[in-house]
């Protein structure tokens, strides 16, 4: 029917006909329907409506597990706090599309990370790291490891302290009176040297451990004793314990005490912080609605401040495997050599004025054009992957 | 082509042919559609526009996307 109407109309239908082709009107068609149920499907799979469609009011978040009694490491419980309906619904749904984006992990993709917006906003933001299309990643990180720093590298490794490491003296810490030793100072590893975390705990059994960064440990021979300890100056130190457990995802090595000193939950800063707990990763989504800035103290750079720049973060470009609930925020000045195992908190809003919830480790860092931050793994994750507190 | 075992299968590559590039077509659409859904979503997400703008411009762009494709087929 429409080609009697195409014919007896003017020349220049003719040419439109002629150019698109017989029988092209009811593919279109087809394609245009197909195509838009398809995408109306995706959209709704994908629940689009859970964000585009939010009534006004607020709604409760688990955002920090906190201990009751300050003293007692197995008294944490949640806290809730009441969010803006319309931020939550961002939020969650920027997380599931992070997930989901690094389980699809399409080729070229680096890595990942949640922005969310202020309160007022209702919005989040997916940061994606792409590489350039037609390439592998490797090739990618092959050539950008030549002009841009991205690869092994970045992913502080310990043992090749460079003049960076010279230049500066590693805090030192020394046990106080009750034998316990604060985070923030330096530990020893049979092969580096790296940052004392504050201490860790879990459930099971009621156990306390000393922490660091796992890839201290790296190159040290598997038969060997794995042993941490603490330099007190003059070649001499104390012993910590021993390795209990490796965790090369999270990048967190648990070492049981063995000597006479304590893991403690102090901090090593001027005002001597106190743990009295962690950030969940909507409590961390609330930090960066507010726009607050995470704090850590290193065993080489100390003390240092910077606001943070992505939430449960993915980052493919540093092993072969990637990582997931990664905590981005400050820039590279804000680590160096040494300060792997240090963790970046802030103040508990509800609690002392010395006390502060943890938001995770630092254990990296990566620059690139637009990009500088901290990484490592967020509290959240290394508790629901592991069962560890802080 | 020479008359030998080849032929026959030759002689039947052609609907086999034109199912493979009806898959590969279809296939296209599907992965710049799941593209184009994907990109508005962050979209979305990040500037909070409103719900009837999203629908819109997911159902224009299949419209676009069609109607620029239907040009390069045949």
């Amino acid at each position: 029917m429409s080609e009697a109407h195409t014919e007896r109309s003017d020349q220049r239908a003719a040419t439109l006909r002629d150019r698109i082709g017989r029988g092209l009107d009811r593919r279109e068609f087809l394609r245009t329907v197909a195509g838009g149920g398809y995408a109306l499907g995706l959209a709704h799979w994908l629940g689009v409506d859970d964000f585009l469609a939010v009534d006004d009011g607020e709604v409760p978040v688990v955002t920090a597990l906190v201990r009751d009694d300050p003293a007692d490491p197995w008294s944490i419980r949640e806290r809730t706090e009441r969010v803006p309906a319309a931020w939550y619904a961002a939020v969650e749904k920027a997380f599931e599309l992070n997930d989901l984006l690094a389980r699809v992990g399409f080729t070229g993709y680096l890595g990942s990370a949640v922005v969310p917006g202020d309160f007022d906003s209702g919005t989040a933001t997916v940061s994606v790291g792409v590489s350039s299309e037609g390439q592998s990643v490797n090739e990618l990180l092959g050539e950008l490891a030549e002009g841009v720093e991205i690869d092994v590298e970045t992913f502080i490794d310990v043992d090749d302290s460079g003049a960076d490491t010279e230049a500066r003296e590693p805090r030192l810490g020394y046990p106080g009176a009750d034998g316990r030793i604060p985070s923030g100072v330096a530990c020893e590893t049979p092969t580096s040297l790296a940052t004392l975390g504050p201490a860790l705990y879990h459930p099971d059994g009621e156990r306390r451990f000393f922490v660091t960064a796992d890839h201290a440990f790296d190159g040290v021979a598997a038969s060997t004793d794995e042993s941490l300890s603490l330099p007190v100056g003059d070649g001499d130190a104390a012993e910590l314990g021993t390795v209990a457990r490796h965790h090369p995802v999270a990048d967190v090595a648990a070492v049981r005490p063995t000597g006479g000193i304590e893991p403690t939950s102090r901090i090593d800063a001027p005002s001597s912080p106190r743990v009295r707990g962690q950030f969940t990763k909507f409590g961390l989504a609330t930090l960066v609605a507010r726009d607050a800035e995470l704090e850590k103290v290193g065993a080489m750079t100390g003390h240092t401040v910077g606001t943070v720049q992505g939430i449960d973060a993915v980052t493919c470009f540093t092993d072969d495997f990637c990582r997931r609930g990664q905590l981005r925020w400050g820039g590279e000045m804000d680590l160096t050599d040494g300060d792997s195992g240090s963790v970046s908190y802030h103040r508990d809003p509800e609690g002392g004025p010395d006390d502060v919830l943890i938001a995770g480790f630092n254990n990296a860092r990566t620059w690139w054009p637009g990009q500088s931050y901290v990484w490592g793994v967020g509290a959240y994750r290394l508790t629901e992957t592991h069962g560890y507190h802080f | 082509m020479s008359n030998d075992t080849g032929r026959s299968e030759n002689a039947a590559s052609g609907p086999v042919g034109t199912v493979v590039r009806t898959l590969g077509r279809a296939l296209g659409d599907l992965i710049a559609l799941s593209l184009w859904v994907l990109v508005l979503t962050l979209l979305f997400l990040e500037t909070g526009w409103p719900r009837w703008a999203f629908y819109a411009l997911l159902l224009a762009g299949v419209g676009v996307y069609v109607a620029v494709t239907a040009a390069w087929i045949d």
